[in-house]
């Protein structure tokens, strides 16, 4: 059985000779999770389909150059995480307010999912108002599930900092999430 | 006692710390109340962000992806190739235009002993400057006016 990793390092060796197929798989592969961070980086689930094409097209003109030393997904989250933060600096506000899509519709909707919507958006807004470092740290951390190396890599941030970034992350969340705790 | 590290209560509470140390750090978290309630606050945390699941609605963007690639890649063949064509002409033309200027700088007629630089040249060197001017004009009317200029050369040269 290949490994996922070994898979990825194969897929972009075929894509380097010029075998674009293979970056179909790729996107199939990593398409889900590359879709999340940069929704949860951004906000807007269009914006975060712009991102991830711009980052696969990225992926497919810088293939001969990758080195497979680290993980693909490290690699890709990396330029996902730059095009996202390129995208917040120009348009100088935070993250946009509540996407369209998870907006309740209060006729169908039962009071459980309503509520859970509603907590889910409580939630994104905590995070949103974290000083940026801190929440890119937290969405890498708590939602992409990187080990604290993996964000160093992603980040350029060294270890210690992305400790130091969490502790006080997760501590103003606790706080700002307060009356929401059982 | 020591207490557990920022590093070993995060990875604690995603799940991603080695098993060796997992194991110590339980145990250290059961026997010291601060590190047992640093972890429950830091994983209660953990838990409630959870609550914030995105939208269901899944595209799949490989097939639009493939096609811009490809679309890419068609046309950054030829401009590619050009603009290399016209980056190596420009250079060309640069190296020949500094040597050129480099070697009349260095073949340039010297100012005669004794003498103030630029005068008591003779109007064959006044001329063959002006034929440089006007020469490269490559027009009747530029080799006409460097010859009137040689004539008002030799006149005012004293």
């Amino acid at each position: 059985m290949v490994h996922s990793d070994d898979r990825d390092v194969e897929l972009m060796a075929s894509l380097a000779g010029g075998h674009v197929p293979a970056l179909g798989e790729l996107v199939r592969r990593h398409q889900v999770n590359a879709l999340a961070l940069a929704h949860r980086m951004l906000g807007r689930s269009d914006q975060a389909e712009d991102i991830v094409q711009e980052a696969f097209l990225r992926v497919h003109r810088a293939a001969k150059q990758f080195q497979p030393k680290g993980k693909f997904s490290t690699w890709l989250y990396r330029i996902i995480v730059n095009l996202c933060r390129d995208r917040l600096r120009r348009s100088r506000h935070a993250p946009a307010g509540l996407d369209e899509t998870s907006l309740p519709d209060c006729q169908d909707v039962a009071l459980g999912r309503m509520e859970a919507e509603e907590l889910a958006d409580r939630v994104r807004r905590a995070v949103d108002a974290l000083p940026k470092r801190q929440r890119t740290a937290v969405i890498l951390h708590r939602f992409q599930e990187l080990s604290h190396g993996e964000m160093s890599e992603v980040t350029g941030w060294s270890v210690s900092a992305i400790e130091s970034l969490l502790v006080r992350a997760y501590q103003r969340l606790r706080n700002d999430l307060a009356d929401l705790r059982e | 006692m020591a207490h557990l590290t920022n590093r070993e209560l995060l990875e604690m509470v995603s799940g991603t710390s080695p098993e060796s140390v997992r194991e110590t750090a339980a145990v250290h978290a059961r026997q010291c109340p601060h590190c047992r309630a640093r972890l429950a606050e830091l994983s209660e945390t953990w838990e409630l962000l959870g609550k914030w699941q995105l939208p269901t609605h899944r595209p799949d963007l490989s097939g639009r992806i493939v096609s811009k690639a490809v679309s890419e890649a068609a046309k950054g063949g030829r401009p590619q190739l050009l603009g290399r064509l016209l980056a190596k002409a420009a250079a060309a033309v640069l190296l020949a235009a500094a040597v050129g200027y480099g070697l009349g700088w260095t073949l340039r007629p010297k100012p005669q002993a004794g003498t103030p630089h630029g005068l008591g040249r003779t109007w064959e060197d006044n001329g063959a400057r002006a034929l440089d001017l006007y020469a490269l004009g490559s027009s009747s009317v530029g080799l006409a006016d460097s010859l009137a200029g040689l004539h008002t050369n030799a006149r005012e040269i004293p």
